[in-house]
């Protein structure tokens, strides 16, 4: 292919403005949608990604389950306090750099002066806001001291300290949640939907000794304060770091639940690695879906392609006639109308990647739920890449079919074709 | 290249080609032996079904016969797969058809670069050619429309044209007499102008040889005879080697030559109205330096003919 063959091809394409301009549109709205779709996708996964990082690489989460691929039948001995407190000795290396634990929330009605929320009340460690990375937006964390206390302060999140303290200084105000009288002595600056589960700005923070005397008195069979998960912030976010801070949990939390050699864990430790891959795989997928249903109006448009360069082919059996007489090879009329096909799918490939851009530029635009935010999208290289390179394997595709045909003509009966 | 026979740009041997229609086999060419010699003008004529349309296509390497053996410039073409005839189509053979066949929206220039295109820009080179002394080397810009023509065959015939494809297209058009047409589209020329340009397509690689099937089958009388002027002349004033597939005995007369065809076989071969030994043959060597030519007698209305030479597009400009 040269040059001169583009010319021919633009120029045979310039021919029928209509004609080009509809099969063009075809492979448009085909490459828009993939693009638009898949932007959606990776807007997504990008979001969910972000919020992962946001929450440390370095911390591990311990929850109670059998691993995946475990058939044990043993009952699952669950997590409490003071399993929590017993990982306590791992930070004598240094590996471990600090434990959080956080109990079962609870959804509660929150009362202060005639206005009222609804709110998760959580009991957590006064490690909890630093492992998780919550910063305070004003006001003071929970401390050693409160826990030992039972004190009874909160730290709101910042939708709970919005909904009740719209104007007023909330530091140092009381405020009911459930049966309890709590003083509020921090907020939490706003964090976006978390990533497991319940956003941390839709909660109330309470020492977990608090929480546990007041709120919830269960006690597990063996005497322990159960709890949701054990957070457990390592020295850095090194695999073998990782590798030695999750032997060493399991160590300990197996000896704690007398588990023996042959039966598998009953809690699970996991590293927002290990999720953000999980996710970011699964997401992918979802992505690549995406795609592919948008794949068919692409393919509908390969095939407007094709349907259109048999048309042209037909029409140009004379043509075809005399290239072959002045001494075109089959080569040069395939090139010729396959180029032809390339073009108009590429060119309609560009085309829909800037349709497909501001398409997923006006959906980021659509306010969704009630903060306003609209979902975000986002087109990146690798889309534009496989648009563009979908779009010419399109009009290879459901070129070469036509282009053969149109170079396996006998010279002379194209040449007497009417 | 084998050269068996210098002085013939064609030789074939018992040509034969067998067509099924249904049940019965028609032979369109039933062992045809036929040699055109370099700068010759050459009638092929017959009836409609008397096989002169399928010779044509095998001398023009369109088609392969079924038998026998065709020599172009002295090279075996008879077995050749299908690249290797459109090679040989594009480097030695110029086709001039009497539907014109043009490329529709295509302007003049680039219709005659066509061939050019797919031959690589390569012609074939004539080495044994002399390069006349002077003049060749001025730009045709600076020179007068007649003296332009002459410089541009004389350039022409020494592969000047090397210059590039735009450079030679350029001269072919001048060559027939279209230097003010050139980026004119087939629409925009009258027939005879779009046939001019055929011509010049045909001419622009050099070929050995220009086929011309009914060539002034679709244009009225007056043009037609400026149209065979140019022919002659260009066959007369530069040795290139002209076959005329025709059914028009008034056509097929003004040759040197008559090869008429019956039933797929040559039924009589002739000597045309042009007397004489076929202008180069005579030189060791195919060299087709002008030769003069048997005298105006040979074109049958000398008066409109020499109007052509000097004028060649005025009369087709009244055309629509």
């Amino acid at each position: 292919m040269n040059f001169a063959t583009l010319k021919v091809a633009i120029s045979a394409l310039a021919a029928n403005k209509l004609r080009t301009s509809l099969t063009l549109l075809g492979m448009i709205i085909g490459v828009a949608s993939v693009t638009a779709l898949m932007s959606i996708g990776r807007g997504v996964e990008r979001q969910i990604t972000t919020e992962l990082q946001a929450a440390g690489t370095n911390v591990l989460f311990i929850f109670s389950g059998r691993p995946g691929g475990s058939d044990s039948e043993t009952p699952i001995v669950p997590l409490t306090y003071e399993d929590a407190l017993a990982l306590e000795e791992l930070k004598w290396d240094g590996t471990v750099v600090e434990i959080a634990a956080e109990g079962s929330s609870r959804g509660v009605s929150v009362v202060v002066q005639g206005r009222d929320t609804t709110a998760s009340v959580r009991g957590v460690t006064a490690t909890y806001t630093a492992v998780n990375n919550y910063d305070l937006a004003y006001g003071q964390p929970l401390t050693d001291s409160d826990l030992n206390s039972r004190a009874l302060v909160a730290v709101l999140g910042s939708n709970v300290a919005a909904d009740l303290f719209p104007i007023d200084d909330p530091i140092d105000q009381t405020i009911r949640a459930d049966n309890l009288r709590l003083r509020v002595i921090g907020v939490l600056e706003e964090q976006g939907s978390g990533a497991f589960g319940q956003s941390a700005d839709d909660m109330v923070l309470i020492p977990i000794t608090t929480a546990h005397a007041r709120l919830s008195r269960f006690v597990t069979a063996r005497g322990g304060q159960p709890i949701n998960t054990i957070s457990v912030e390592l020295r850095d976010e090194r695999e073998e770091t990782i590798d030695a801070g999750a032997a060493g949990i399991r160590q300990i939390l197996r000896e704690r639940h007398e588990i023996p050699d042959e039966e598998d864990d009953d809690f699970i430790i996991m590293s927002p690695k290990d999720l953000i891959e999980a996710v970011s795989a699964a997401l992918g997928v979802f992505t690549l879906f995406l795609g592919a249903i948008a794949g068919i109006s692409l393919l509908v448009g390969g095939i407007g392609i094709m349907n259109i360069m048999l048309v042209s082919v037909t029409e140009r059996t004379r043509e075809i006639g005399i290239r072959k007489a002045v001494g075109a090879k089959r080569r040069d009329i395939l090139v010729q109308f396959l180029v032809e096909s390339v073009v108009v799918s590429v060119l309609g490939g560009l085309l829909g990647i800037l349709l497909g851009t501001l398409i997923s530029f006006g959906i980021a635009q659509i306010p969704l739920g009630d903060d306003g935010e609209g979902l975000q999208t986002a087109v990146t290289l690798d889309i534009v890449l496989l648009a563009v390179g979908v779009a010419a394997s399109v009009g290879i595709f459901f070129g070469i079919y036509p282009a053969n045909r149109a170079a396996r003509l006998d010279p002379i009966q194209a040449l007497r074709y009417e | 290249m084998e050269n068996s026979t210098p002085g013939k740009v064609i030789e074939t041997d018992g040509l034969r080609k067998t067509y099924v229609m249904g049940d019965s086999e028609i032979h369109a060419l039933d062992g045809v032996s036929v040699h055109v010699e370099r700068g010759e003008l050459l009638a092929i004529t017959g009836p409609s079904g008397s096989g002169k349309s399928t010779l044509m296509n095998i001398l023009g390497c369109l088609d392969r016969p079924d038998a026998g053996v065709y020599h172009l410039d002295g090279e075996d073409v008879s077995t050749l797969n299908d690249n290797r005839l459109a090679e040989i189509r594009n480097r030695k053979i110029g086709f001039v058809f009497q539907s014109f066949n043009l490329l529709p929206r295509v302007s003049a220039l680039e219709q005659v670069e066509l061939p050019l295109l797919y031959g690589g820009g390569g012609g074939r080179s004539r080495s044994d050619q002399q390069a006349p002394a002077g003049g060749a080397g001025k730009a045709p810009s600076e020179l007068t429309g007649t003296q332009q023509r002459i410089s541009v065959a004389r350039d022409l015939m020494l592969q000047r044209g090397g210059s590039g494809w735009r450079d030679r297209a350029r001269e072919a058009l001048i060559a027939v007499g279209l230097e003010d047409r050139m980026s004119h589209k087939p629409t925009e020329l009258s027939g005879g102008q779009q046939q001019r340009v055929a011509i010049a397509r045909a001419l622009v690689t050099d070929p050995s040889i220009i086929l011309a099937d009914e060539p002034t089958g679709n244009l009225d009388s007056r043009t037609s005879e400026e149209l065979m002027a140019l022919l002659l002349r260009l066959n007369s004033e530069r040795g290139i080697t002209v076959v005329f597939i025709t059914h028009e005995e008034e056509i097929a007369r003004r040759t040197n030559r008559i090869i008429r065809m019956m039933d797929g076989r040559v039924a009589t071969e002739e000597r045309g109205d042009i007397a004489g030994d076929p202008p180069g043959a005579t030189v060791e060597g195919g060299a087709t330096v002008p030769v003069a030519m048997a005298g105006p007698a040979g074109i049958a209305t000398p008066e409109q003919a020499k109007a052509d030479l000097s004028s060649p597009t005025q009369a087709d400009e009244a055309a629509p």
